[in-house]
């Protein structure tokens, strides 16, 4: 059963009005790297997870998640 | 208008990743030389000015550059991805580096292939070869 990294990282930033530049800021990467993980290109390490949910003020588990793709 | 240390990341990046284009570009044609004139690198000055370039950007390579910027730019522009990038391109480099290998040996059986001018095609493809794929994953 192959597994892969969902996230809810646009939806979640768009709700709070920030642009992906103003998100990479506030967890010190590049904008290419938001943009790279929000289109699940890029799965981010376990300490950028918890920096992209701590800027964002939600739970890691809101954000990231495992889906099958079966 | 003073850009904002994502912007000015954004920027240096970009730019970074055309400098390793053209950086690329002029390896490759280093090797094309030195492909058709071997003897020409028993030239001492050709040999410094090859050192100088082949340690810049290997330099370039392994740190990614921007060391006169400030931290958090830098911080910035060689964070996970960039980093992820540059280790993808530097396999690149390792695979292409082994592949010339091969083949200058197996073509010093039919070609006498001077030392010295083999080991400038061996770095410089393998070189060229990481240029190329960092700036392609940095651009794209």
């Amino acid at each position: 059963m192959a597994e892969r990294l969902a996230n809810r990282l646009l939806e979640v930033r768009t709700e709070q009005g920030l642009t992906q530049a103003a998100l990479a800021e506030l967890v010190g990467v590049s904008r290419k790297t938001v943009n790279t993980v929000e289109n699940g290109v890029f799965v981010p390490s376990t300490t950028l997870a918890l920096k992209l949910a701590r800027a964002l003020g939600q739970p890691v588990e809101a954000l990231f998640s495992l889906v099958s793709d079966d | 208008m003073t850009l904002s240390p994502v912007e000015q990341a954004d920027r240096n990046s970009r730019n970074r990743g055309l400098l390793m284009a053209i950086a690329a570009t002029v390896q490759l044609a280093l090797a094309l030389f030195s492909a058709l004139d071997p003897a020409g690198t028993t030239d001492p000055v050709r040999g410094i000015v090859w050192a100088i370039l082949t340690l810049l950007w290997l330099l370039l390579l392994a740190t990614g550059g921007g060391v006169l910027l400030n931290r958090q730019v830098r911080s910035m522009m060689n964070d996970e991805v960039s980093l992820l990038n540059r280790r993808r391109a530097i396999e690149s480099g390792f695979w292409t580096a082994m592949a010339a290998a091969i083949a200058l040996y197996f073509a010093s059986y039919s070609w006498p292939v001077p030392v010295r001018g083999a080991l400038a095609i061996l770095t410089e493809v393998a070189i060229a070869t990481a240029l190329i794929r960092y700036a392609w994953l940095e651009l794209r």
